[in-house]
């Protein structure tokens, strides 16, 4: 099925999901799912230090379904926006420009972090908010430099 | 083209499909054969040939194993083996033709010629042919010599029959290809670190290393023969480290764990532990060195942690903590680890590896194979020797509550506003244990180039007062003796104090948050690598700004990040290895900080040094769970980061990484 007779589909078949409450939950579940897989491999790798294989077999595998779980809900999510910036995606101009606004967007929210952090005390948080904001800006130039300024900025429905 | 346009570029067609012979695909791709063409590179090279010489002694066929390398850096492996058959392959050509030619060729698909092989079965040869400048091949059996000659894999000289002998045995000569390695030599102490390990792992094997100097008297040779075993190796790892029981614990099982098919793996261990922080587990499956583990290395860890805990709690070693409503004390097996030098050698049919290279083994059920057998050979001799016993399973819970107080360093490392004052026992009980080999403990405390910028970034006259801020051994200090008149050094830690005196012409005991001098003290202040480690460093940098005289110097040594892309990789390495680690301070956060504590007048100067992780690592205030974590983090690097941040990982997994230092120097204005 091509994209345009995915998007036909998706569009009568279906109320607009981007509107729906489905679409606050299916994000969650993104995100939930997304991190739940980082952790069981992070787990899983501690288990294997500590001389626990079985644990560390089981957290691994439950992390891979985690990463699937995390992409098949993306793949729904395809039809309504980013779970990170809410901007359309699907082709990869328009996951690009995602990104990299992601990236823009996250520098600043970062360095907004890391002088909280500091405020309250968290030298070592605060640095590494800092550490996460200046790599931020690496990347959203490194995308930039890949894609023009306004490339996927229009909405796929 | 769809269009049906004409077109300058080139055309997909049955002409663009290229098949490369085997050893232009090797010479094309080589990292994907022998993993890198640096040192690595050649270093496994030298392994593969290493390798197939070492199977013959493992079928029991050859006792002697001779390596040299020359000064233009040509290896020649030679041993006293069957020798490889010369007949005619069913193609028509010498069977060593094939071996040496055609990947996927060898005798170890089948079983009978070689039981437990190790090598890359059929690829190692022909690779290191395919990646040499020059390679020769001697075969000696059956009364006769016969050779062949190659270059870049192409057939030099036929393999014939040159001469009568009457000796049996397998040389190869190669030169690695300058066109694919550039000028890199593989380094010679890896080839002895090799050859000394399989001589322990081999019972009966002598082996021999000679090295060519640069000149006609700097030969150089080593031999490797030992009927100690594994426990040698064990010995010889834990070298000079303080022990904390006298003999090796031996593992020997030949698959009684799983049964009595022959099928089930054969392992052997060794273990001793000892007062050191690191562990230091050395892997081997069918002799081939697995430096990132696997399933052996997860099974040995399951079974030693396994043992001391449930022998600790027998023996009731472990402190009830459910009397008084708080969980029970218990050990990880990263505790369980520390201090622990180990070496495991499983031998099985047909192992599953990750990559060629065989860096990590994948068998799950070669690791319950290990896990059973060690956990039973150690749990009986821990029960039989319950002096040792205590003693191990009392260094382990020791571990256990410093990984405790690690963590609650760092929890304590908080500075909470201006009011709030930096808990400076954290620091005196770290920086007071670590005195003890401060100079051992880091490549970057000693090295001569480093510390020759700090004190060669002198403007001051000749009789100039310096301070050495947090001067530890007072060796930044030092290295501005002779070129002003008197170093005063200050540190927060007695044993530091005691250290520096040695050095320095004064020193004093105090806190650099509030410098115990008066104003305009100082002609000069020096101060390395501690403002990431001070919670707001903006008010030690006003202290120092404050006891420097109007126009005073102040020199500050600090590595960074090469860019924004490697910092939160950095700050990952460095946290997990030192709990005090606070600030992450890139280029442009010292010349903020600088120009924001008023001084003028910045110069840097930049040094590159390379520091051994696995050294740098192996302290107190590092948990073994953090050192394996550092390790993965060089392991696992994003290939962004390593694009722009050097590091090594040699064959045997040791870590080098290179650091980034800058030395400001700044003046307080007139």
């Amino acid at each position: 099925m091509s994209e345009a007779s995915e998007r036909a589909a998706a569009r009568y078949s279906q109320p607009a999901l981007k509107e729906a409450l489905t679409c606050e939950h299916l994000e969650s579940t993104f995100r939930d799912e997304a991190a739940a897989a980082i952790e069981c491999a992070y787990f899983s790798r501690i288990a294997e230090i500590e001389g626990e294989p079985e644990m560390a077999r089981a957290l691994r595998e439950l992390g891979e379904q985690h990463s699937i779980n995390a992409k098949g809900s993306l793949d729904l999510l395809m039809r309504a926006r980013d779970p990170l910036t809410g901007r359309p995606i699907g082709s990869t101009v328009a996951n690009m420009a995602a990104m990299r606004s992601f990236y823009a967007t996250d520098a600043e929210i970062e360095g907004r972090r890391a002088r909280t952090a500091r405020n309250e005390g968290f030298s070592d948080i605060a640095s590494w908010f800092q550490s996460l904001s200046r790599l931020r800006h690496a990347h959203a130039e490194r995308l930039a430099d890949l894609t023009p300024a306004d490339a996927g900025s229009g909405d796929p429905s | 083209m769809s269009n049906g346009t004409t077109s300058t570029t080139t055309a997909y067609n049955a002409d663009s499909i290229i098949i490369l012979e085997g050893l232009d695909a090797v010479r094309m791709r080589p990292a994907m054969y022998v993993g890198s063409t640096g040192a690595a590179g050649i270093m496994q090279l030298v392994i593969e040939v290493l390798q197939n010489a070492l199977d013959e002694a493992l079928t029991g066929h050859a006792s002697i194993l001779t390596v040299s390398v020359d000064r233009d850096g040509r290896w020649t492996v030679n041993d006293d083996g069957r020798g490889m058959p010369v007949d005619q392959h069913s193609s028509g050509r010498p069977i060593p033709e094939v071996l040496v030619s055609e990947l996927h060729a060898g005798g170890k698909f089948k079983d009978g010629a070689y039981r437990l092989p190790g090598g890359l079965h059929g690829v190692g040869l022909t690779c290191v042919n395919a990646l040499s400048a020059e390679f020769e091949l001697e075969v000696r059996r059956d009364g006769g010599r016969w050779q062949g000659r190659w270059a870049a894999g192409r057939r030099a000289a036929p393999f014939v029959r040159i001469a009568d002998d009457s000796t049996s045995g397998t040389r190869v000569m190669f030169l690695p290809d300058p066109a694919i390695f550039g000028v890199e030599r593989a380094e010679p102490q890896a080839v002895e670190r090799w050859l000394r390990s399989q001589s322990w792992l081999t019972s009966g094997l002598t082996c021999t290393l000679t090295v060519e100097g640069p000149g006609d008297q700097d030969h150089r040779t080593v031999r490797f023969s030992s009927d100690e075993g594994l426990a040698g190796f064990a010995r010889w790892l834990a070298g000079h480290q303080e022990l904390v029981h006298a003999a090796p614990i031996v593992v020997h099982d030949v698959g009684a764990a799983g049964g009595s098919g022959q099928d089930i793996p054969e392992v052997d261990a060794a273990l001793l532990w000892t007062r050191a922080f690191a562990e230091d587990l050395v892997c081997f499956v069918n002799h081939v060195h697995t430096p990132l583990g696997g399933a052996h290395a997860d099974g040995f860890r399951a079974a030693v942690g396994h043992a001391l805990t449930r022998y600790a709690r027998e023996s009731r070693l472990l402190d009830q903590g459910a009397r008084h409503g708080e969980p029970e004390e218990r050990i990880d097996g990263s505790d369980a680890m520390e201090g622990l030098v180990a070496v495991l050698s499983v031998r099985m049919r047909d192992p599953h590896f990750e990559g060629q290279t065989k860096t990590r083994l994948l068998d799950d059920a070669a690791g319950r194979v290990v896990e059973a057998a060690v956990g039973a050979a150690l749990s009986a001799w821990l029960r039989a020797n319950p002096v040792d016993a205590a003693a191990i399973v009392g260094r382990a819970i020791e571990a256990s509550r410093a990984r405790l107080a690690s963590r609650r360093a760092s929890e304590r490392a908080r500075y909470e506003r201006v009011e709030h004052l930096v808990d400076k026992d954290i620091y005196r009980q770290q920086f007071g244990i670590r005195s003890k080999n401060w100079h051992t403990s880091a490549d970057w405390i000693t090295n001569a180039g480093l510390l020759g910028l700090h004190g060669g970034s002198s403007q001051m006259k000749e009789d100039a007062v310096v301070l050495d801020v947090c001067c530890g051994s007072g060796v930044v200090g030092n290295s501005f003796k002779g070129k002003v008149g008197r170093v005063i050094g200050l540190d927060l830690t007695p044993e530091m104090v005691a250290l520096s005196r040695t050095r320095l012409d004064e020193v004093v005991q105090g806190d650099v948050y509030d410098i115990p001098f008066p104003d305009n003290s100082f002609d000069g202040v020096c101060n390395r690598e501690v403002l990431h480690l001070l919670p707001q460093p903006e008010r030690p940098l006003s202290e120092i700004f404050r006891v420097l005289k109007p126009g005073g110097q102040f020199v500050v040594g600090q590595w960074v990040p090469f860019s924004a892309i490697d910092g939160p990789w950095m700050f990952q390495v460095v946290k997990k290895k030192q709990p005090l680690f606070v600030n992450n301070l890139y280029d442009e956060d010292m010349r903020a900080l600088l120009s924001g504590a008023g001084f003028i007048g910045l110069t840097t100067q930049e040094f590159l040094q390379w520091e051994d992780i696995d050294n740098w690592i192996a302290t107190w205030e590092t948990p073994a769970l953090h050192r394996h974590q550092i390790r993965d983090l060089y392991n696992h690097c994003p290939a962004e980061v390593r694009a722009v941040h050097p590091f090594e990982i040699s064959p045997t997994g040791a870590i080098r990484d290179c650091w980034r230092w800058v030395i400001y120097s700044v003046f307080k204005p007139e």
